[in-house]
């Protein structure tokens, strides 16, 4: 009797809580103003910069990597170095370096200054990469571990940017013209719109860890991740199969 | 009739499975995730609790100590 009462109990409060969700979402598509702050809010931090064809286009961050196989450029093709929102994604989180050995690489180094040749100049040169796509060369500095100067093609010239991680902040000086600092975000966004089965050319590692950060981005699923967290990593196992 | 730790391995097991598929749900966007997440949390939680109240005594004899 005990064990169904507890049932019955359990199971209305489930019923209540899956109403009062349809209910909040419900709410927030009928009213408008709150529609529109969610959407500009997603168009500025989640919207970015491509050059694409010598032509500039604004474009959703979950489409970027269908934009580089097209040899598309991160930021304007203009002014590469305005768009903050790009440029501090790649100072945070991209800086992945492969050895490139390259014959070519005095070239870039033709026009640049006797003191940044002498921090950067080398005959090896990294790839720089962006989403698993390399969209440039990096060299590290020999002076300073946590100075990169990275080169990418802008389609009229290059970009030259020296990178610089400090403490609380990224800077990014470009050569050519002034430099920005970005502040370091030290806590990084979950968003449950990030879950999602393995596309296209993903592979099985980077898909579960997809899956692993972001499962923690509403209540229920951090208490599962917490819980028992061994289930959690079977189901996201099976579904990124 | 089952004995009380056969129904908490039973329990375990059945809360496992229904995470797992609550978590492949979730990823897949479906909102029956929450229900089946829900249910396989307190499965599996009445275990720790079953250990709790089962050892309640030594327990607090530990902590006197």
């Amino acid at each position: 009797m005990k064990k169904l009462i507890y049932y019955v109990s359990l199971g209305m409060l489930l019923i209540t809580f899956n109403s009062c969700e349809k209910e909040s979402l419900n709410v927030s598509s009928n009213s408008a103003p709150n529609k529109e702050v969610s959407s500009s809010k997603l168009s500025n931090d989640d919207n970015g910069n491509l050059c694409h064809n010598g032509v500039t286009i604004n474009v959703n961050k979950h489409s970027i990597k269908s934009h580089m196989s097209h040899d598309d450029i991160v930021g304007s093709c203009e002014e590469p170095l305005k768009d903050d929102f790009w440029f501090s994604k790649i100072g945070l989180s991209s800086v992945i370096r492969n050895k490139d050995n390259s014959q070519y690489t005095n070239l870039f180094f033709m026009d640049m200054e006797n003191s940044i040749r002498e921090e950067f100049e080398s005959i090896t040169s990294d790839e720089y990469l962006f989403h698993n796509k390399k969209i440039g060369f990096a060299f590290q500095s020999k002076l300073d571990s946590k100075r990169v100067l990275v080169i990418t093609p802008n389609g009229k010239g290059f970009n030259e940017v020296i990178i610089t991680e400090g403490n609380t902040n990224i800077e990014l000086r470009n050569l050519k013209e002034d430099f920005i600092i970005i502040p370091k975000d030290s806590s990084p966004v979950l968003r449950c719109s990030d879950l999602g089965p393995r596309s296209g050319d993903e592979t099985f590692g980077d898909c579960f860890s997809r899956n692993w950060n972001n499962f923690c981005c509403d209540f229920i699923g951090c208490a599962a991740q917490i819980g028992s967290g061994h289930a959690v990593a079977v189901g996201i196992g099976l579904a990124c199969l | 009739m089952l004995s009380n730790k056969l129904m908490l391995l039973f329990g375990f097991f059945l809360g496992t499975s229904l995470i797992i598929v609550g978590s492949i749900l979730k990823i897949y966007g479906s909102n029956f995730s929450v229900t089946f997440l829900i249910i396989g949390l307190a499965l599996c939680i009445k275990i720790p609790i079953y250990f709790l109240i089962k050892y309640r005594k030594s327990i607090f004899e530990f902590f006197r100590k």
